[in-house]
């Protein structure tokens, strides 16, 4: 599945993946995934033994209504 | 490598230690004299990333200045960072979590870029890293 698509199925989650494609520049492309949690902290506890994982949040940066001042 | 620019400047980035390797959603930040990743994801990589400034046996920490506040974080220095093909090694970083609507994980600061040539172009729409 691509990475749009997944940011539209798993709207608000945040989801880890394994990257399948990536682009010229290295970006993934397309996934498969792995786990989805609405915390955080509780998907990494899923994903603890795995070696070689994406993991990132279902949703605009940043999340609506924001606007980011690093 | 070239990409798109994004408001904010956003990219995936592979971040390695011991025990293998996580790639996360970053934001570009040159206002950052480190680079921040998220302190689970690094303990679960496996750097020290313990330190709390009321243990004085708990590692290494660093004073930080945020737009907000000043924090004490902890201290590591990453074996790897990779965006696409470029990969930098022993980048400073502190450990330390951006607020959840944020929805980033990582600020990928200077201690990445100055390995590169960073070219941002907003007329062109293109972030260049070389």
């Amino acid at each position: 599945m691509s990475i749009e698509e997944l940011m539209k199925q798993f709207k608000g989650l945040w989801i880890a993946v394994r990257v399948v494609e990536r682009d010229k520049a290295g970006q993934p492309l397309t996934a498969e995934v792995v786990a989805s949690n609405l915390v955080r902290s509780n998907l990494l506890d899923e994903i603890y033994a795995e070696k070689d994982i994406c993991i990132f949040f279902a949703g605009p940066i940043p999340e609506e209504g924001y606007v980011a001042m690093f | 490598m070239e990409l798109p620019l994004k408001t904010p400047i956003t990219l995936f980035v592979r971040i390695k230690g011991e025990t293998g390797i996580r790639e996360l959603r970053a934001v570009l930040d040159t206002g950052s004299a480190y680079t921040l990743i998220p302190k689970k994801d690094a303990i679960q990589l496996g750097y020290q990333a313990w330190y709390d400034p009321l243990i004085p046996s708990s590692g290494q920490g660093v004073k930080t200045i945020t737009s907000s506040a000043i924090i004490e974080a902890p201290f590591i220095i990453l074996q790897e960072v990779s965006v696409g093909e470029l990969t930098a090694k022993n980048v400073e970083a502190i450990a330390c979590d951006l607020p959840r609507p944020s929805g980033a994980d990582v600020l990928l600061g200077l201690s990445f870029l100055k390995n590169f040539t960073t070219t941002i172009d907003y007329k062109k729409g293109i972030l260049r890293i070389e």
